[in-house]
């Protein structure tokens, strides 16, 4: 019985699991630094920059990057142009890296006065990169040309600040000076032009709609008279898309019609208010980006010389409110909330390039007809401040190699939805960043621009994370 | 898992020398049972000849032949069952008459076994391991009455082994697979191992313990493993597996007490399975400012639970036969959601939570021959079901928190008589009344009967029905936002399902049985009413709604023939399956019957000489067609027909015994034919056709399976 026991003890050993299949991820091996962006500009009254150094993963262990300055018409010294922090030595600076740390800096003070029209700047470029025993070199953006007035921004890397799978962020970004602008989507409701012309528009991101009564009078509206009208204002239902903003920009073709000089011409709209900011948490690679209904309102707008009259009030109430709203004119807009009366959104016309944001499209039901239907990462060009744009496809051109000589002047196009969905597939279960595509970009001051985007989703797969790379053309 | 195969080896010697003075004499391959005893829809034990109910058998040594593991190994060779892998989610489900899993009920010795929708259906076959099983008997049909709801194109009931001839019985053995032409000791390929004790207390008391352990590590196939992304293309989707790797550990225990009038057992199974599913999609992430990446991805582990008790009791009691089974039984299927760094391995966000739980027990309890007459006899019976499940996930929204509780008590009476109008003639109509907490009272009806001519041909005529309760999401799916809006409906009613099958057959042999010849012809119909389906609850706004609206028939028929002659057995079978489909559903639908054709044949020669035993089978699923709906090239919805491709499945093995049979050496090919994905052609009315592939399996692949049989 013993001799059987050693044999059984034996069978079962043999059973016991040993963890031979280990899991075998190569690691990070490289240590990458580069400067945050390829150009800065000192702004009229900046007097000092922090020149940002990046890493490609927080530092492993402690060591130093040399940096070589070069400049043009520019002396270094606290009386001569500029200075830097750390200091250099015969044009040569040395920036330690601290282990843990994702980036480090450089101060450079500026003395320098720069008159109007003058161009001066200076370069500063990555020598060399030395962690102790770590594997570490410069890459990307490995030198920054720094100007001392303000000129047009070279390029580099932007993460537009949507705010994640809520999407409560609307973000003006400006190529020119590589800045962005950002603002909660439910700041304002309705904007009216600043141009010649009397238009209104509505806030598409919060999904509103608008539709023309048969009546001239707002208070004579009653919930009665527009109970039927309501369930039409909806996506998903055909014929929902002409209740819209036409998605083109086209001021022609918004919800609400032209403003007319005549009072008696202007009739009084049902406006579904949409929806306020989502608060769900969706699961990774969706959205949630309609939350509470917000109601209805009744509103009319008539013209009160170049200014706005604008009424507004609830379905059933007997009397409105009123306010007169004058155009501004280095403005697209002149925005107004209900609940906050007039409110600043967009930046002035030349200050912004593209508009990220939610907003609403049209699209055919499985049926046939159109739809009104609602998008997320949504990227709007500024049209109405003579910014054009075409797609590239990248199997005419690589991104990397388009040049200043292949831009086609022909293929530009003001539509708003240029852009648009175009550089994402969001169709679950595939969510995607469309890689093969690109896009050339001309703004008001004729500057022209490549763009391409290089996230849809953060690394954690939430949606509302954009991240795209530009380079000015010429 | 590289030490582990070693090790085997050496033991394997070590036994060789240490227990050679043992003999024993094991029966390769008995000489086919031609009458096999069988159990399912049997008042008691009995032969296949004498069943008012046409069975088919799945015997041991057609299992030791095609060295199967899980259920899916074996029943994807059976005529009329097709088996559906969903490489995505490794699991395989059983499709019979075009129907899915959730119509067809697999029992464990009479026994629902628990799955993600309650017992006994929508089970994934390629979770259960068999072992330990002594046959595999399948019945065609609605067998509402023998076996409750969800039993509506028929029923698998797997018959497991409880006894050894021998005192001690010691089984260790390994199993190695490619996948395709994949395979080493690291990261490809299969490898099984397994050991088993089973030992004779006393004449009357038996147990056994075994262990199994399956570890199939992922069919690369197109794709480049779990480390892999490209910085070039991040979307070509080349990250991962066609076949997710997956780990599988099964153990169970058995105590069998077999006395003279009264016969009991208990068996306990524990499952565990881990499934890694690796995302093709990888997010380069990329760092302007240097350009470098941090690729990652967001994958996902599957841990499937599950524990299986079974308490039986069988006897004789004045003369009365009687019959108790109680089972509890408990599934937790788990969900775990990360991002995974590609560079580190790092796993981020993590989160993981229960998206199926079940536990139900299950009672079923017989009594028959209590009005014993030469001409009439009777069973009359029980059957509870307790099963409480928690399902979530159901939907994108507010997965986690969004789950949903459902129990269904159901309560079941049934009785049948056969009844022998003369020798040749008899008859058993049967009802069953069950109640539930959730559905209204449902009845089931069954009539069979039996008639044996003169000349040896016997015809069977078999009549059932039975309800097909809605599963889950059909009552719970909620998804509805400013974009969407599709829900489950709570009011649904269980599906009918109905069927009539005849079976006419007749053995012919020559004197001394050299050669017999067992030809069977069956023909049958089969429909389901008030099948579940996703309609339009409202066109505008557009929102969808699950309700009883569809009907579904099949017709067929089928030939199928066993030839023994000598050392020689060979099976061959041909049928023809029509399928129409009353898609009240849609706008429209054409209702044609589409046909389908499969063939199966098995051959096997043994050679007694050199104790080998030489198999193939063979199974060809014809072309399958469907009719969907879908836009033509103007926009217009119109009916197209797609035609899922034909397919083939080749087996081929050989079994030798070695040193007193205490060795037994298994080598074969399994999928000869190479078949890895089939395309679903669908032509519309342009003349445009788009395919689209399905995986099906991983291609020509080989297995050696080495088993010691240690018996004193």
């Amino acid at each position: 019985m013993k001799v059987f026991l050693i044999r059984l003890s034996l069978f079962l050993s043999i059973f016991v699991l040993i963890g031979c299949d280990k899991d075998d991820y190569p690691g990070k091996k490289d240590f990458v630094v580069a400067f945050e962006n390829p150009s800065e500009q000192f702004s009229g009254e900046e007097s000092f920059k922090n020149i940002r150094l990046v890493f490609s993963q927080a530092a492993p262990e402690s060591g130093v990057i040399t940096l070589k300055i070069t400049s043009e018409n520019l002396f270094y010294g606290a009386e001569a142009d500029f200075t830097t922090e750390p200091e250099a030595v015969n044009g040569i600076i040395q920036i330690p890296v601290v282990k843990g740390s994702a980036e480090s800096f450089l101060k450079l003070n500026k003395f320098a006065e720069i008159l109007p029209g003058e161009e001066k700047g200076l370069q500063l470029e990555i020598e060399s990169v030395a962690l102790q025993k770590f594997h570490a070199f410069a890459q990307g953006n490995t030198e920054t040309i720094i100007s001392f007035s303000e000129t047009a921004a070279l390029g580099g890397a932007m993460n537009p600040e949507v705010g994640g799978p809520n999407q409560p962020n609307q973000v003006y970004v400006n190529l020119n000076t590589k800045s962005e602008t950002k603002i909660r989507r439910d700041t304002w409701d309705f904007g009216f032009y600043s141009g010649d012309d009397f238009h209104v528009k509505l806030n598409s991101s919060l999904y509103m709609f608008a539709r023309p009564l048969s009546f001239y009078d707002i208070d004579d509206v009653r919930e009665a008279d527009v109970v039927a009208l309501k369930p039409w204002m909806n996506f998903l239902l055909a014929g929902s898309e002409k209740f819209m903003d036409h998605p083109s920009g086209d001021l022609n073709k918004l919800a609400i019609k032209p403003i007319a000089e005549s009072d008696d011409e202007n009739p009084v709209y049902l406006v579904k208010m949409g929806n306020e900011i989502g608060t769900d948490i969706p699961a990774p690679g969706s959205v949630a980006v309609a939350g509470k209904d917000r109601g209805w309102k009744k509103i009319r707008i008539l013209r009160r010389g170049n200014d706005y009259l604008f009424q507004y009030a609830d379905v059933n109430s007997n009397s409105h409110h009123e306010v007169l709203i004058s155009k501004e004119d280095t403005f697209n807009f002149t925005f107004f909330s209900i609940s906050n009366g007039k409110v600043s959104v967009e930046p002035a016309r030349q200050n912004w390039t593209l508009n990220f944001t939610v907003t609403m499209e049209i699209e055919p039901l499985p049926e046939g007809p159109d739809t009104a239907y609602g998008f997320s990462d949504y990227v709007k060009i500024n049209s109405l401040g003579n910014v054009k744009a075409y797609r590239v496809s990248t199997s005419d051109y690589t991104y990397t190699d388009f040049a200043e000589n292949q831009i086609e002047e022909s293929k530009f196009s003001a539509d708003e939805r240029i852009i648009g969905s175009s550089w994402r597939k969001a169709t679950p279960p595939e969510r995607e960043l469309i890689t093969d595509i690109f896009y050339v970009i001309k703004d008001a001051q004729n500057h022209y621009y490549k763009l391409r985007f290089t996230a849809l989703e953060n690394e954690n797969g939430l949606r509302g994370y954009p991240a795209f790379e530009y380079k000015l053309l010429k | 898992m590289k030490c582990y195969q070693f090790l085997f080896i050496f033991f394997v010697l070590f036994c060789r020398f240490s227990f050679s003075q043992q003999k024993e004499t094991v029966n390769l391959d008995s000489i086919q049972d031609l009458n096999p005893v069988i159990l399912t829809a049997q008042y008691r034990p009995q032969s296949v000849d004498k069943s008012i109910f046409e069975v088919d058998v799945l015997t041991q040594s057609d299992i030791q032949k095609m060295a199967g593991n899980t259920l899916d190994d074996v029943l994807k060779q059976t005529l009329n069952l097709n088996v559906i892998p969903n490489s995505g989610e490794g699991r395989s489900g059983i499709q019979q008459f075009g129907f899915n899993s959730e119509y067809v009920k697999i029992l464990i010795d009479g026994v629902p076994f628990i799955g993600d929708e309650g017992f006994g259906n929508a089970i994934d076959i390629s979770q259960i391991n068999i072992d330990d099983i002594e046959q595999i008997e399948i019945v065609e049909g609605a067998m509402g009455v023998q076996y409750g709801a969800n039993a509506v194109t028929g029923v698998v009931n797997i018959i497991t082994k409880k006894s050894s001839r021998h005192k001690w019985n010691l089984t260790p053995y390994i199993q190695e697979e490619t996948l395709g032409s994949e395979y080493n000791w690291s990261d490809k390929g299969r490898h099984i191992q397994s050991f088993k004790v089973g030992y004779n207390f006393s004449d009357s008391w038996y147990g056994e313990i075994s262990f199994i352990r399956n570890d199939f590590r992922g069919f690369y196939g197109q794709k480049n493993g779990r480390y892999f992304y490209n910085p070039q293309d991040p979307n070509d989707k080349t990250r991962g597996y066609d076949w997710l790797p997956k780990m599988q550990h099964t153990g169970k225990t058995l105590l069998n007490y077999n006395g003279k009038k009264f016969r009991a057992f208990y068996k306990f199974e524990y499952f565990n399975e881990r499934t890694d599913s690796y995302a093709n999609q990888v997010r380069l992430n990329l760092h302007g400012p240097t350009q470098t990446v941090d690729p990652t991805a967001n994958d996902r582990v599957f841990r499937t639970d599950r524990q299986y008790h079974h308490v039986n009791l069988t006897g004789d009691w004045q003369e009365m036969n009687y019959s108790i089974s109680v089972s509890y039984q408990e599934q937790v299927r788990n969900r775990e959601g990360f991002t995974r760094k590609l560079l580190t391995g790092e796993k981020n966000n993590v989160e993981r939570y229960d998206y199926n739980t079940r536990k139900g027990l299950f009672s079923r309890g017989t009594l028959n021959e209590f009005l014993k007459s030469n001409w009439i006899s009777t069973e009359a019976g029980y059957e509870i079901t307790v099963d409480r499940g928690e399902a979530s996930g159901l939907s994108e929204q507010n997965t986690g928190t969004d789950t949903q509780l459902r129990e269904v008590n159901s309560f079941s009476g049934f009785l049948s008589t056969e009844l022998i109008a003369s020798k040749k003639l008899s008859f058993r109509p049967g009802i069953r009344y069950t109640t539930s907490n959730v559905f209204r009272d449902q009845i089931a009806l069954s009539l069979s009967s039996k008639l044996d001519f003169n000349n040896g041909y016997q015809l069977r005529a078999v009549l059932g029905t039975a309800p097909k309760l809605p599963n889950f999401e059909e009552l719970y799916f909620y998804m509805v936002d400013s974009n969407h809006d599709v829900r489950g409906n709570q009011n649904l009613k269980p599906e009918k399902g109905r069927s009539v099958f005849l079976h006419l057959k007749k053995r012919f042999a020559t004197k001394n049985n050299v050669l017999s010849y067992q030809p069977k012809f069956s023909v049958w119909y089969l429909d389901v009413e008030d099948k579940i389906d996703l309609i339009v609850a409202n066109p505008s706004p557009l929102s969808f709604q699950y309700a009883n609206i569809d009907t579904y028939k099949t017709w067929g028929v089928a030939f199928r023939n066993k030839i023994y002659y000598k050392q020689f057995s060979a099976g061959i079978g041909i049928a023809l399956n029509g399928e129409s489909k009353i898609l009240n559903s849609s706008n429209e639908f054409d209702d044609d019957f589409l046909y389908s054709m499969q063939l199966s044949g098995q051959f096997s020669y043994s050679i007694s000489k050199w104790k080998t035993s030489i198999s193939a089978y063979y199974k060809y699923n014809g072309k399958q067609y469907q009719f969907v709906l879908a836009p033509d090239d103007f926009g217009e919805a119109t009916i197209t027909k797609d035609k899922q491709d034909a397919y083939s499945w080749l087996d081929l093995s050989a079994r030798k015994t070695f040193w007193n049979d205490q060795f037994e050496l298994s080598l074969g090919a399994r999928n000869l034919l190479d078949v890895k994905e089939i395309k679903t052609t669908s032509t519309s009315g342009a003349g445009h056709s788009s395919n689209s592939p399905m995986m099906l399996g991983y291609g020509r692949s080989y297995f050696l399976k080495f088993l010691y049989n240690i018996n004193f």
